[in-house]
């Protein structure tokens, strides 16, 4: 099933590819490779879902029928999963379980002795995720899912571990279903993580065992909008029939599609991943590629203009224009240029701002501690649960800084671009650069790295006692495609952390002997208390690396495009001289070369016009990049495009 | 053995109790306690239904009525509690909190227990519900249906009363109040409606804490429900919910909470115990059809509610679906399919294969047995405290509490039956230490598998008396090795009941013998 927005990918790599041959062909290396990048990027963009929710509610079983392939995901009746697994487009089907060491290839039949609880109880195993790649049409245009274990269950890595890869995930399906209204503490999941992601679907499943679903969806969605700050209409619910899907895939009867409802979830989880994400990606991308052609164009238009009939004239109004052009380059390019102070300013405002709300709910998770964790009797007997909770609040709050420096780093391209005139999309960084700061993944080549792998780094590296990794550069960005990548990616550490909280937590609360309530109080006070400490310290620093980062990477994409805009303006001054100094005849003979040159230039121009567009510019853009922040109402503007 | 002696004996001891009491007013509290207790012995055992908000506790209710009373729904329902007292002719009767009681017909039921959809609020201030009917089940045991709890742990109040869309101050009482009722029960039905988790550690943390009391073996039965969830993904679901059970109950801590735990389907048995004709005819023209082709017709619930039939109307078939459910109309078919001829049969058919047969016997049978002597348990165990607080509030109340105190220890004592009781509550919190076969002679002879001389004692039932006395003289030699040597005192102390245990059994059966004896002489 392709779509329109898959197409116009297709079709702008197609574009970009055709770019970079003219520019090699223009001895044009610089726009060559900056064509070759986009290309990478569009290829390479990856937009993983994580399906979530509370076992048994058929979790596991839609992402089978989403793959068109029961045996993936394990689903007997009585088989809970206990890891993640992750399942991304590959020409061969090729299972992997990672883990600390080497990864190790299994065969399908041997995937449930690694991910369910019956076949690798206490995941005594040592499995950190399973990956799979699966020739499965579904997921070639870069959908990645990543199948999790239950919250709400007991087992408190597991729920720690979906709160770590919420802010790695572009959306989330939650899925519950039609039979049992949601419980206390599925909604307590939904209200505590699902509102730091942006794009949520809720899937009920078993749709096959009532009449009429649609008592389940209302009830649903009545409890779940508010929870996660939306109005009714803006939360999407589908109910399915996992059952009459795979019925569909053996019989093709569409009488079979239609009962499984898979049409309506199909076209919800379009919408949800890929339209906006695609979309954004594909528009952005081909206004770089337009910079690009424009670099093309402009000295062989230049040239032609002087090469003319009235010749003359133009040359000297284009030099004209190119001369002021390079002194507004080179007020731009210098120390004292305002953009500059604005975004010094910016970042400061933003800096200040942050570190408020970060230190609000750092000061917020203290209070909970003191006033009502430790006032649990249960917590306090119990080491699992009481790491589980910390454990669980430190991931959120990780996912609701991610958030904070997204919003940041969003608003701030915005604001720049608009007053220096520069169009921006935010700190976009070229695809060979990206890896270069990611931490070493073992038996991985850089391409294969998926989020979860990143993660996993981190939390070894925490539980080793080295606390978070020093974290360099957007090394993720690549990883997780779009818009906000940088922001994403610099969430990462302090969610080691959190893990490295659950596993210090649970470790010295065990320790404790004190039988006595008061003592065992203060006990664990004590010794839960360096730990918070110590997240928020990291998560402090994290957050101002995080800010340096984006600052850098700003000035880099700034003083890039500067850069590109001064070339393009030398090589038409260049091209310019050049037709000066030529005869009539030389000049006419030119101008035929030119135009053949140009003319599919031209063509380039207009195809790459085209999917920028649809409210298109740099305003309109900036908007779109704009995620919805949670707990707003959903911008109007947004809505309309 | 029996019930009618140890009710006997209870009632006289708390009448020699009351005897004590005189009438002033220091005493007025312990006597009012003794005479409440003693009609308690009166009444038939308890049993609680509990579990989450939707797990099936109404409709599991109902089925052990045979009618449908209890409000059911696709969405929350229950928020009182509801009483289920045997009773010639149907009554509901509304118990306020404030003392008040009033008289509603029986179909009101279901307004003043539902929480509407549509948002009409019910009367609030209501303690409970007192609902009589002829329900032959309700003259073995009362039923109590309480509302749904979200959390095992923290019963939160701010969740159920977001969940039942009422005030917090009323969901803290709904809370309050089921916990009291499981405490309270002769026995508790503990529903859970999914596979929790995947270890039966998980179904038993669900089950833990304050809110549910100290649930013991001892009158604590699991009910899976809804096995009928799964019926796509395997032959019989009720099975398949017995090998799930089986796993769990492997798990320590789930034998320490639960006797046992029955996977049921309550919705197919009170569905074939309440069909009407039409549905039954349905069911026969369905049954024409082969188990294949219904099995894939039934496929999709909305499908065969409302799609094309030539045989039957849509009316017909969403009627017997809504009543049966998918798998309930797989059953009935192939239960006619097989000769049977009505609709008697067929309800006892399906109440066989739903599971709900058998954990109404367990209840019946296995609890019933015990229930009485549980509930003397309590109530003695309840008095005592109270005499020991009424020690306290002078003289002659010190003098006569101390007396009642002493008839009642005499009571107790005397009882072997609650030793017994004592030693399995140490057997199920873990504190004996006692061999694998040890175990089972523990749990045989006091009466875990049966009540019968015989099989207290593991021998056939046919076995002659003196095959009994040699038998029981055997392990009377055995445990009192035991009451000697046994790992801690708690293993002594037991070993010195099951060794009375023995010599009591003993001596019943040398009392047969002697019997058969002198018959023949």
């Amino acid at each position: 099933m392709t779509t329109e927005n898959e197409s116009d990918r297709d079709r702008l790599v197609e574009l970009a590819q055709a770019t970079a041959a003219h520019a090699r062909r223009l001895a044009e290396p610089a726009v060559a490779e900056q064509a070759d990048a986009v290309v990478a990027q569009l290829q390479s963009a990856r937009f993983p879902v994580i399906v979530c929710g509370e076992f048994k509610r058929g979790k596991s079983s839609l992402v089978g029928a989403l793959l068109g392939d029961a045996g993936l995901c394990p689903v007997e009746v009585d088989i809970a999963t206990n890891l993640v697994t992750v399942v991304e487009y590959g020409p061969r089907e090729r299972i992997e379980v990672r883990s600390a060491q080497e990864p190790l290839e299994v065969q399908r039949d041997a995937i449930a002795d690694f991910v369910t609880e019956q076949g690798n109880p206490g995941n005594r195993r040592g499995a950190e995720f399973v990956h799979v790649s699966t020739p499965c049409e579904r997921l070639r245009s870069g959908l990645v899912l990543m199948d999790t274990p239950g919250v709400g269950g007991l087992n408190a890595a597991h729920s720690t571990l979906t709160y770590a890869l919420l802010p790695a995930a572009a959306a989330a399906i939650f899925v519950a279903d039609v039979v049992e209204p949601l419980s206390a503490s599925e909604l307590d999941f939904a209200e505590r993580a699902l509102s730091y992601v942006d794009r949520v679907l809720v899937v009920l499943t078993r749709a096959d065992l009532v009449v009429d679903p649609s008592i389940a969806i209302a009830d649903a969605r009545r409890k779940l909008a508010p929870l996660l700050g939306r109005r009714d209409i803006d939360l999407p619910v589908v109910a399915v029939s996992n059952h009459a899907y795979f019925d569909y895939l053996r019989s093709n009867d569409p009488a079979d599609l239609v009962a499984s409802n898979f049409s309506e979830l199909e076209s919800a989880l379009w919408d949800l991943a890929e339209k906006d994400r695609t979309r954004i990606l594909v528009q952005r991308s081909a206004r770089q590629m337009r910079g690009a052609v424009e670099r093309l164009r402009s000295p062989l238009a230049s040239e032609r203009a002087a090469s003319a009939e009235d010749g003359q004239a133009a040359a000297a109004r284009i030099e004209a224009e190119l001369v002021a052009t390079e002194a507004r380059l080179a007020q731009l390019s210098s120390e004292s240029a305002s953009w500059r102070k604005t975004l010094t300013r910016l970042l400061e405002d933003a800096r200040l701002d942050a570190t408020d709300r970060v230190g609000g709910s750092w000061r917020k998770l203290n209070q909970t501690f003191a006033g009502e964790y430790l006032n649990d009797a249960r917590l306090l007997r119990d080491p699992e649960k009481m790491s589980e909770v910390l454990s669980r609040d430190v991931a959120l709050l990780a996912s609701a800084n991610a958030k904070a420096i997204e919003d940041i780093a969003n608003g701030i391209a915005e604001e720049v671009a608009l007053a220096s005139g520069l169009q921006l999309d935010g700190p976009a960084l070229p695809a060979h650069d990206v890896l270069s700061g990611a931490p070493a993944v073992p038996g991985r080549a850089p391409g294969q790295t998926t989020p979860v792998d990143v993660v996993f780094v981190y939390v070894r590296n925490a539980a080793m006692g080295g606390g978070a990794a020093a974290f360099a550069g957007g090394g993720a960005a690549a990883l997780l495609g779009a818009v906000g990548a940088t922001a994403l990616a610099t969430a990462i550490p302090p969610l080691a952390v959190a893990l490295g909280v659950a596993a210090g937590v649970r470790f010295a609360v065990g320790q404790i002997k004190k039988e006595d309530t008061v003592a065992r109080r203060e006990a664990i006070r004590g010794k839960c208390l360096p730990y918070l400490q110590d997240a928020q310290a990291q998560a402090n620093s994290n957050l101002a690396r995080s800010l340096r980062t984006i600052e850098r990477s700003f000035v880099e994409a700034f003083e890039t495009q500067l850069k590109e805009d001064g070339a393009a303006v030398a090589a038409s001054r260049k091209a310019l001289a050049e037709a000066r100094g030529r005869t009539a005849a030389e000049s006419r003979s030119r101008i035929a070369e030119i135009d053949r040159a140009l003319e599919p230039l031209d063509r380039l121009d207009a195809a790459l016009a085209a999917l920028a567009a649809d409210g298109g510019g740099a305003r309109n853009a900036a908007v779109a990049a704009r995620p919805v922040a949670a707990g707003a109402a959903r911008d109007e503007a947004w809505a309309d495009v | 053995m029996s019930e009618a002696p140890l009710r006997r004996r209870a009632e006289a001891a708390f009448d020699r109790a009351l005897e004590n009491l005189g009438s002033t007013a220091e005493t007025a509290v312990l006597r009012a306690a003794l005479e409440g207790a003693r009609a308690q012995l009166a009444r038939p055992m308890t049993v609680a239904v509990v579990g989450r908000i939707k797990a099936g506790k109404s409709t599991m209710t109902n089925a052990l009525l045979g009618e449908r009373l209890a409000a059911t729904g696709p969405v929350e329902c229950t928020y009182n509690v509801n009483w289920f007292h045997y009773g010639d002719e149907p009554s509901l009767t509304v118990h306020y909190t404030d003392g008040r009681t009033e008289r509603r017909a029986v179909e009101q039921l279901d307004d003043l227990t539902r929480r509407a959809l549509d948002g009409v609020e019910a009367p609030t201030g209501i303690d409970y519900l007192d609902i009589r009917t002829p329900s032959p089940i309700l003259e073995r045991f009362s039923i109590v249906d309480t509302p749904g709890l979200d959390s095992a742990y923290v019963a939160d109040s701010q969740n159920t009363s977001a969940f039942l869309g009422i005030g917090s101050n009323d969901a803290a009482s709904v809370t309050e109040r089921t916990q009291r009722e499981a405490r309270n029960a002769d026995a508790v039905l503990y529903l859970f409606s999914r596979g929790l988790a995947a270890s039966g550690a998980a179904v038993v943390e669900e089950f833990q804490g304050p809110a549910f009391g100290r649930a013991t073996p001892l009158n604590a039965i699991g009910v899976l429900t809804k096995v009928d969830a799964n019926w796509r993904d395997c032959e019989d679901p009720v099975a398949r919910g017995e090998e799930s059970v089986a796993t769990w109950m492997q798990e320590p801590a789930a034998r320490r909470l639960f006797f046992a735990i029955r996977p049921v389907c309550a919705r197919v048995a009170l569905g074939a115990a309440t069909l009407d004709a039409a549905e039954f005819e349905t069911i026969r023209v369905l049954s024409a059809r082969s188990e294949e082709t219904l099995r894939a017709e039934i496929a999709n619930a909305r499908r065969f509610a409302t799609g094309d039939d030539a045989d039957l109307p849509p009316a017909a078939r969403a009627a017997l679906l809504e009543r049966l459910g998918q798998y309930g109309v797989l059953l009935a078919a192939r239960a006619v399919r097989a000769g049977v001829k009505d609709r008697e049969a067929l309800s006892r058919e399906l109440g066989r294969a739903s599971g709900m047969t058998e954990l109404a016997n367990l209840i019946v049978h296995h609890f019933g047995n015990r229930a009485l002597l549980i509930k003397v348990e309590r109530l003695v165990g309840e008095l005592r405290a109270l005499c020991l607080r009424t020690r306290q509030a002078g003289a002659e109340a010190a003098r006569t509490a101390r007396l009642v105190d002493d008839t009642l220890d005499a009571f107790w004592t005397r009882e072997h039956g609650l030793a017994e009781l004592a030693v399995l509550r140490r057997y199920y919190e873990g504190a004996l230490v006692l061999e694998d076969t040890e175990v089972e002679e523990l749990l045989r002879v006091t009466g875990e598998s049966g009540t019968s001389l015989a099989l207290r004692l593991g021998a056939d039932d046919g076995a002659a008396p003196q095959t009994l006395v040699a038998v029981a003289a055997r392990r009377v030699a055995h445990w009192s090795v035991r009451a000697e040597f046994g790992e801690n005192k708690a293993t002594r102390d037991a070993a010195k009941t099951v060794r009375r245990s023995y010599e009591r059994l003993a001596a019943l059966a040398r009392s047969t013998a002697d019997d058969r004896v002198a018959e023949s002489a």
